[in-house]
């Protein structure tokens, strides 16, 4: 089995970023190529009032406009396609992607959005970040969005912006629902830009006392944007498990001066639910004892994961890649963690794939392992995806994403 | 900070200009930065002490992002002036224009607008040759532009270029400094130019004399405003210093770009006065976006579609991830997530791609695809075919060439589809091109098989109905003494591809006109009879075809119509009693042909109150609007349904999933009796369904 490593990268982050605020729409300028697909994911991603859009632009799909770029337009350049179809837009804000190739043309895009009379802002992006990490684009867009919309506000003490949960991961809505209810709980208000929240929101972010990251990389460039309008970032480890989602909410309760108390006791209940089915299970609670797994995921998820899956489950690793590496440090804890109990070998560039109970990857490669026998349980993480329609949110970060996870993995059981 | 942005004709004397200015302005305790953007990166020399710095595009290609500092690549210079350079690719490869673009988002990222300078002087390549080395230019660089020319007629050619491109840019405000001229020493050169510069509405804001100690001082690795100050060119290098300094206090000084008309400059080449003469106007090469025009997709989209469905042959998308990704991302067809021969295998498996990013968008991503290529080399492919998107089109890499030498040195089938992403055209120019590619791999077969046929399968066909080969058009052919020899290209493989020749015939899955032609192209080839008429849907169209059968083989087929026939009255009769006497408005689409669709209505009793043609579709190119109409729209849609009160409104927009009244989105049925039966026995439901199902 071929695993190559074809997943959505940085031109989608940065699409789905722009997608992810209400009152922004995403336009790219290109070929009519490049817009395939993303108008639909766009839509299904993030959940708002529907309204298939007929004619230039739009060709009646609902999301994603396009510049519809040909071939002459390589030679003579095609800015103001861009001017036509921004005078076509009614959101607040445009946030406007280059498509790889006119990238490569040199439109003056500035120009064009100055020409458009278009009532609301544009922000135009002009790296495409074609071929680099879904989180590179994703991140840069967010951080333009903060840039270009934002400004500095009085300190209040009580709103705290989430950063780095991207829309494309299966379950967002129910992250933002969960990780609010602890903020809201230790008394706090939560702005989650990049994750659904409005320009609005993300303008008025300004006076939020501290950020606090979820899937850190998502948000790098982000945090960096809120420093210079002088809000710091708390870089907390991803909230994975119920153990590492105790540890995020005491990461931003210390730096807030909140009582914690509150929010661990919202997910004491969900902590509690999971063990008193385990252990009513008796021996059927300990069949993942010692079963084996494989993950190809963010890398800032992968170390709660793994320390998640051993401590709370007995659970060893297969084959873990991380995508991309984090850093040098990173990479190190990682391996001192998994030489803890034999398991550094673990640690691999790409997966083989080996046999293993579990995957954690993107949807597509997940589903190709376990339709290849290479696993029993595929679980989907965020970035790739099939994009099949869903109904039901299946995160994987928080006590919901916890529960998730088990339920998935505990189908096996069953069938074994 | 006043960004000033120097222009002129390659070997005009641009870097020597630019960097003396620079030298004088920071002389005198301005902050200033000079910004290189040629790829021979020689801008900043004379101020560095004859050295070449390190580019910004070597920077980036050798330095990881997360590790990348804009101080790496700022040096200071001579009078403390801050140099950078950016760089650019080997002539010949890679594109220099996005290089610049490149560096400008580095730039840009890395903080450089908060670096407190008074002055940024871009000292930019000799011509606008593209959009890249224009970004100085645009709105947020450059607020004057300065063009250094001589007497010498190519190079004031070049100048009225630049304006050509300023005007491009225009935002509304004046922002050409002048003309310096850098004297040849000819004869009556100033005059030449004075007349040029009186055309285009110009001052000449400093002449510069011809002087060795230009040379002298660029041995000694300085520039002559420092080595000597004191000379008369250095006084004039003064002048447009001066010039610069007063135009930035007083940006209404700035005159706004007129350039002259090829006539004009013919009489600037003839020293003929040109003062007066109408400035040239601004007209852009403007493609509407419309439904005529706009292209469904791209080349690419459509080659890679159709070579994946073939099995045994590897596809090498030559592009970004981001293309890649569309192509395999969902379940459809279109992308391949999906297992198309039933083998398990998935259609994304056979797909890789090299991942080109912006570097190689500067320079040339051909080593990606060498060493993907070496890396498939082992894995068994039959047959690997390289499709290249828009960014190896527009930088020029020659797949041909590599695919052709790979080959060889490999011992295996590699075949490049350079289409170029949208350069080719829209999907269907993709779909033709990895078509005849195929074709071309048939063996050669000059006995034709009469019995045998070939399918030749157009994509929309295949999803639509060729899951169903075995109910439908296996019943079909067999009726007409046909056995399938290949069902191409979709659900075949490398051996299909290679007996395509045997088959006496071939028919059209799907009449489309693309597929019309590809067909047409593919059987000429193969010396095939391609059947005039397409698998046929409805009954009129069935006996039509078994007639077409019956003139080209000889074959008696009368029996077979008679039964089909029967068959048919009888399913229908069973629908009927839902469908008699019912209303319709039905929305077609010009590209294809309905016959079908209004023969079955009439056969189960559906009375059509009104029939529209719609026009808002990407998937036809070149057709126009239905008689002056106007065009279809759910709007439209909508007062029909209020005005006339149909039982359901059939179309094929996807558009009209917001329609209030009851809706049918129209499928093309399957070939064959069971297609159109099955189809007539679905709409009777739809009439008895909920007009509006509670989600919508």
């Amino acid at each position: 089995m071929t695993l190559d490593t074809i997943r959505m990268d940085g031109f989608w982050g940065s699409i789905l970023a722009a997608e992810s605020a209400r009152g922004c729409g995403a336009v790219v300028h290109g070929p009519g190529g490049c817009r395939i697909t993303l108008s639909g994911v766009a839509a299904q991603s993030v959940v708002r009032g529907f309204g298939i859009r007929e004619g230039p632009f739009y060709f009646n799909e609902p999301r994603v406009p396009c510049t519809y770029l040909d071939e002459e337009d390589y030679i003579n350049g095609a800015d103001y396609k861009l001017s036509d179809l921004l005078s076509t837009m009614d959101e607040d804000v445009a946030f406007v992607v280059q498509s790889p190739g006119t990238s490569l043309i040199g439109d003056d895009l500035n120009g064009a959005a100055y020409r458009s009379g278009f009532r609301g802002r544009v922000i135009i992006q002009e790296e495409n970040h074609m071929s680099e990490p879904f989180h590179v684009g994703y991140d840069a867009t967010v951080s333009e969005l903060v840039r270009g919309l934002c400004v500095p506000g009085h300190r209040g003490r009580s709103k705290v912006v989430v950063l780095g949960i991207p829309v494309s991961m299966d379950g967002w809505e129910d992250t933002v629902e969960e990780l609010g209810g602890y903020i809201s709980a230790m008394g706090l208000e939560a702005v989650f830009p990049g994750a659904g929240c409005s320009v609005d929101d993300i303008a008025g972010s300004g006076d939020a006392v501290v950020c606090v990251t979820v899937l850190p990389e998502f948000c790098t460039r982000t945090s960096e944007a809120y420093r210079r309008l002088g809000v710091p970032t708390v870089f907390a480890e991803a909230p994975v498990g119920f153990e590492g989602t105790a540890a995020w909410i005491g990461s931003l309760a210390a730096a807030v001066g909140a009582d914690p108390e509150p929010a661990l006791g919202i997910l004491r209940r969900s902590s509690d639910r999971a063990s008193s089915i385990l252990k009513g299970a008796l021996g059927g609670g300990l069949a993942l004892r010692c079963a084996t797994y494989s993950m190809d995921v963010d890398s800032t998820a992968a170390l709660p994961l793994a320390r998640w899956l051993y401590g709370y489950l007995a659970m060893f690793p297969a084959e873990i890649a991380v995508m991309p590496w984090w850093d040098d440090d990173f990479v190190d804890r990682f391996r001192g963690f998994l030489a803890r109990f034999h398991s550094e070998g673990a640690l691999v560039d790409a997966l083989t794939p080996v046999r293993c109970d579990v995957v954690f990857a993107g949807g597509q490669a997940a589903a190709l392992m376990r339709m290849d026998g290479v696993c029993s349980v595929d679980i989907a993480m965020p970035g790739p995806s099939t994009h099949q329609l869903r109904f039901v949110g299946r995160p994987f970060l928080g006590a919901k994403g916890a529960l998730c996870m088990l339920d998935r993995m505990f189908e096996l059981c069953e069938r074994d | 900070m006043f960004q000033i942005a120097i222009y002129g004709k390659g070997g005009i004397g641009k870097s020597t200009m630019t960097a003396n200015v620079s030298y004088i302005l920071s002389s005198e305790g301005k902050r200033v930065v000079q910004i290189g953007c040629d790829p021979k990166h020689d801008s900043t020399r004379l101020l560095l002490g004859g050295r070449t710095q390190n580019t910004v595009l070597d920077y980036l290609r050798r330095t990881p992002k997360e590790d990348r500092r804009l101080d790496d690549v700022v040096f200071e210079g001579s009078g403390g002036v801050r140099c950078i350079e950016a760089g650019g690719p080997e002539p010949g490869v890679g594109c220099a224009g996005r290089g610049i673009l490149t560096m400008f988002d580095f730039l840009d990222g890395g903080g450089l607008d908060d670096d407190g300078a008074d002055y940024r002087i871009y000292d930019v390549l000799g011509d606008v040759v593209c959009g890249g080395f224009a970004v100085p230019l645009r709105k947020g660089y450059a607020d004057a532009v300065y063009i250094v020319t001589s007497g010498e007629f190519m190079s004031l050619y070049a100048a009225n270029n630049i304006l050509k491109g300023l005007l491009n840019y225009d935002d509304g405000r004046p922002r050409v400094g002048g003309l310096i001229l850098n004297s040849r020493g000819m004869d009556g050169e100033l005059e030449y130019v004075r007349n040029f510069a009186d055309g285009v509405g110009l001052p000449i804001v400093s002449v510069v004399p011809r002087d060795p100690l230009f040379a002298d001082a660029e041995a000694s690795g300085k520039t002559l405003a420092e080595s000597h100050p004191d000379s008369p060119a250095a006084d004039a290098l003064r002048e447009v210093a001066r010039d610069i300094e007063v135009k930035s206090s007083n940006p209404e000084m700035l005159k706004y770009p007129h350039p002259l008309d090829d006539r004009a400059m013919d009489m600037v080449a003839k020293g003929i006065p040109v003062s007066g003469s109408p400035a040239l106007e601004y007209r852009r090469v403007r493609n509407p976006v419309d439904d005529c025009w706009s292209l469904k997709s791209c080349a690419g989209m459509g080659a890679v579609a159709y070579s994946k469905m073939v099995r045994g042959v590897h596809t090498i998308v030559h592009g970004p991830t981001s293309c890649a990704y569309m192509m395999c991302c969902r379940s459809d067809l279109w992308t391949g997530f999906r297992d198309l021969h039933g083998d398990g295998r998935l259609v994304c498996q056979d797909v890789s791609c090299t991942h080109l990013d912006d570097s190689s968008s500067v320079f040339g991503g051909l080593s990606e695809l060498r060493e993907l290529i070496r890396r498939r080399a082992g894995l068994g492919d039959e047959c690997i075919m390289v499709i290249s998107m828009c960014v190896p089109g527009i930088i020029g890499d020659n797949i041909v060439d590599l695919c052709s030498e790979m080959s060889d040195e490999l011992g295996i089938r590699i075949v490049p589809v350079p289409v170029d992403g949208i350069g080719a055209g829209s999907a269907s120019d993709g779909i033709r091109a990895v078509v005849m590619k195929l074709a071309e791999m048939a063996d050669p077969c000059p006995v034709k098989d009469p019995h045998l046929i070939n399918v030749m399968g157009e994509f929309r066909a295949a999803t639509d109905h060729m899951s169903r080969l075995d109910a439908s058009v296996f019943r079909l052919l067999e009726d007409a003494g046909f056995s399938i020899n290949t069902v191409f290209p979709g659900f075949c493989d490398m051996d299909g591809v290679r007996r395509l020749g045997r088959a006496g015939f071939a028919v059209r899955s799907y009449d489309e006109r693309n597929n019309r032609i590809t067909c047409e192209m593919v059987c000429e080839g193969l010396g095939t009879r391609l059947m005039r008429n397409p698998l046929p849907r409805g009954m009129r169209a069935t006996e039509t075809w078994l007639d077409e059968v019956s003139e080209i083989t000889g074959r008696d087929l009368g029996e077979v119509k008679s039964r089909m026939r029967e068959e048919y009255e009888t399913r229908l009769s069973a629908i009927r009693p839902r469908t008699e006497g019912r209303t319709a408005v039905v929305v077609t689409r010009p590209s294809s042909d309905y016959s079908w669709l209004f023969e079955i209505l009439d056969d189960l009793g559906v009375v059509v109150l009104r029939s529209r043609n719609s026009t808002f579709n990407r998937w036809v190119v070149g057709q126009t609007a239905c008689d002056g109409k106007e065009p279809y729209s759910t709007r439209l849609a909508e007062s029909d349904a209020e005005e006339l009160a149909p039982d359901i409104v059939m179309s094929d927009s996807q558009a009209d999933v917001g329609l209030s009244a009851r809706h049918w989105r129209i499928l093309s049925p399957s070939p064959g009796l069971e297609g159109i039966a099955d189809w007539a026995e679905r709409l009777g439901r739809a009439m008895d369904a909920p007009a509006r199902e509670a989600w919508r």
